[in-house]
């Protein structure tokens, strides 16, 4: 499954790289994350826990940052495990931050993300649609903590 | 004791395996071996048995065997599933127990299979099951093996979002349906279910199990076929792996009912098949049949997911109904199931909640493809899911016609705005991408006349050119029915039986 789109914020990609870094600022704009431990200066672990329909279960990942490129670029592989399924995901995601004006910074995101065992079979339809939501609140959440100015609408 | 030699070798103890095995053995002078590749646990464990952990067995039994598969729309890949247990696919799918439509029937009949119409079967239909709501109607049965009853009735109390659906899905000109087996069915429907005070009445509870104690069926487990030695138009043996080691049973028929995946396989590896392809691979080639794995066919399924109303009660239920939808009024009969999912829910979001349309037909023909030699390795599958143009087009209207019933002031107390597919996507091509499947594979060893170069089985079920050898499973339907295919695949199962005893 491929997640990408861009993301206008309104601050400074040096405000939007430092919120990035700090994992549980970061932690904080995703939701449904919990559980985030610090690893090393590239490293956490955090827990997503979801229900779809009578099944309810807990997402285990460990996300590493593998590029690093501040404050424009970055590359973090997360792999993951369901606690109902043992089924894996692994994701490579990148993302670039590009300043187009004073406190204007665009974040560019891209994802690649499998599913391998049984979690696959719930469907790709869920799965896009939970992924879709996370990623508008995640921006919702991220222009809340660094915005300058409030976005207009 | 086990007999020299059956009279009859049935591999695969599924939907069909079941119900033949059960059906032939009943005469004491027939010994009937039935090969099953998956075990047969007993007692039947909670997981298969207890009809409320369907969806959880889904996603950890062990039972389940996954095909990956490509979807044409962008490449992604999704999967088929099947049952490798005592029952097969009856054993883990959703107990829905919905007859072919009177279309389907006449369809298979007018290609060629005389004995297949809707009133030729009807009697088989009525034989297999004791309908719990309709003892007394002519054209449904009070005293066969499978239980059937409707867990939800139309006028039923319902929570108000399945309540509300239903309104207005009667709004949009949806006619009552109170029996989804009736030859025809189109509009709001009430499912039934082979669900016994909530237990899973799968082919091994309704067919095998009171046939267990006959000394003259002889069941063997983790029994895997990997090949029929043939010779001429006979088959000689029945090779079978069991505890690592290769076995062999000979018989003087041999009923393949291994399921839509796995029949054509063992006719492939056997050197019944498509010649080019068996020469390919090495395989010597005993009877060309270029049907063998050809006209496959499924239901795809859509989901549209609406952000569900946060001030709703999030335990609502979903009751067993489904709403069957025509994207042309012209059809005989519905050509979609349009339900209700359960909410997807994570923490900090609001509910998700998908409708899904299932489109009960495919026109354009898919097929599987043998890789290597190797027993165990799957198959390749092709689907052709949603390639045919119209597919696509009836697959849009569905979506929109979900759309409409949803985002109407009716129902905003518990759907709110679409999330996914966006309102601006470009829905056919959302639909190619991220399809997934009701478990409805069909067609891989079609029954057809001789003069058809894709039949590969005639209308008695044999395989064209061989003279003991049968395919009744849901391979052999020559389309896929515009109903879940469980019943209509135990339908096949009595129908060979009842071939086999009077042979
Ligand atoms: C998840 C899921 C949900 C479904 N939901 C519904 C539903 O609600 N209602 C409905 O009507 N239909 C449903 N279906 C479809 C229905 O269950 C199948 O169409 C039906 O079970 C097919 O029966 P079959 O006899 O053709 O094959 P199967 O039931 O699959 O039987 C084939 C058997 O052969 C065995 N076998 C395979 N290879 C070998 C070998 N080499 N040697 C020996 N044995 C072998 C398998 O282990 C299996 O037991 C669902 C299917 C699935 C997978």
């Amino acid at each position: 499954m491929l997640f990408e789109g861009k993301i206008p914020v309104h601050a400074e990609p040096s405000a939007v790289w430092k919120l990035l870094l700090d994992i549980n600022e970061f932690a904080d704009c995703v939701p449904g994350v919990s559980n985030v431990v610090k690893i090393d200066d590239s490293t956490f672990d955090g827990t997503i826990a979801a229900s779809v329909g009578p099944i309810s279960g807990e997402f285990a990942f460990r996300a590493h940052i593998i590029e690093s490129d501040p404050p424009r670029a970055m590359a973090a592989h997360v792999d993951g495990t369901d606690s109902v399924t043992k089924s894996s995901m692994t994701a490579e995601m990148a993302m670039t931050l590009a300043r187009l004006g004073a406190n204007e910074t665009e974040l560019t995101y891209h994802a690649t993300v499998d599913i391998r065992g049984r979690l696959a079979l719930i469907g790709d339809m869920v799965l896009m649609a939970t992924a879709k939501l996370i990623i508008q609140e995640f921006t919702k959440r991220l222009r809340r903590k660094v915005e300058v100015v409030p976005a207009p609408g | 004791m086990r007999p020299q030699r059956f009279d009859v070798i049935i591999i695969g103890g599924g939907s069909a395996g079941c119900t033949i095995a059960a059906r032939l053995s009943e005469d004491p002078g027939r010994q009937v071996l039935l090969l099953e590749a998956g075990p047969d646990p007993q007692p039947i464990p909670d997981s298969i048995k207890l009809a409320s952990r369907e969806a959880r067995s889904l996603m950890e039994s062990p039972h389940i065997v996954m095909y990956p598969t490509v979807r044409k729309g962008d490449g992604s890949t999704f999967y088929k599933v099947s049952g490798r247990v005592m029952g097969g696919g009856s054993s883990v799918n959703a107990m829905a127990a919905i007859r072919p439509t009177r279309s389907d029937l006449d369809r298979w009949a007018s290609l060629g299979n005389p004995g297949w119409s809707f009133d030729e079967c009807l009697p088989l239909l009525k034989r297999i099951e004791t309908d719990a709501d309709y003892p007394d109607s002519p054209i449904h049965g009070s005293d066969g093996p499978l239980y059937v009853k409707r867990p939800f009735i139309l006028g039923d109390p319902a929570d108000e979002p399945a309540a509300a659906f239903i309104e207005r899905a009667m709004a949009m000109g949806l006619p009552l349906c109170a029996d989804l087996n009736v030859p025809d069915p189109f509009g709001v429907c009430t499912a039934p279910y082979n669900i016994k005070d909530g237990i899973r009445q799968s082919t091994t509870v309704a067919y095998l199990d009171p046939a267990r104690g006959r000394p003259n069926l002889h069941i063997v487990d983790e029994a895997i076929v990997t090949s029929l030695k043939i010779t001429g138009d006979r088959v000689e043996q029945v090779v079978y792996e069991k505890d690592g080691q290769s076995q062999s049973a000979s018989g003087e028929r041999v009923v393949l009912c291994a399921g839509a995946y796995q029949s054509p396989q063992i006719l492939m590896l056997s050197g019944i098949g498509p010649a080019a392809e068996l020469k390919r691979l090495g395989i010597d080639v005993k009877n060309a049949l270029a049907g063998v794995g050809e006209n496959y066919q499924d239901h795809a399924t859509v989901s549209m997911t609406f952000e569900g109303r946060s001030d709703f009660r999030p335990d609502w239920v979903i009751p067993r109904f489904r709403l069957m939808f025509k994207s042309d009024p012209s059809f005989p009969c519905g050509n979609f199931h349009i339900t209700q999912r359960p909410p997807t829910r994570v923490e900090g979001l609001a509910a998700m909640m998908p409708v899904s349309a299932s489109l009960v037909e495919q026109r354009a023909r898919g097929r599987l493809r043998l890789v290597s030699t190797d027993p165990h390795e799957l198959l390749e599958i092709d689907d052709a899911m949603l390639v045919d143009p119209d597919d696509r087009k009836a697959v849009a209207t569905a979506m929109q016609f979900i759309y409409d019933l949803v985002q109407h002031p009716s129902m905003e107390g518990f759907y709110g705005p679409i999330i996914y597919p966006g309102s601006d996507d470009d829905w056919e091509q959302h639909a190619r991408n991220t399809h997934g499947t009701y478990h409805h594979g069909v067609g891989t060893c079609m029954m057809g006349p001789a003069s058809d170069p894709m039949a590969v089985v005639d209308s008695t079920l044999r395989v064209h050119g061989m003279e003991n050898l049968w395919v009744a499973d849901a391979s052999i339907m020559p389309t896929v029915t515009h109903a879940n295919t469980n019943l209509t695949t135990i339908m096949i199962g009595e129908r060979l039986s009842d071939l086999l005893k009077e042979a």
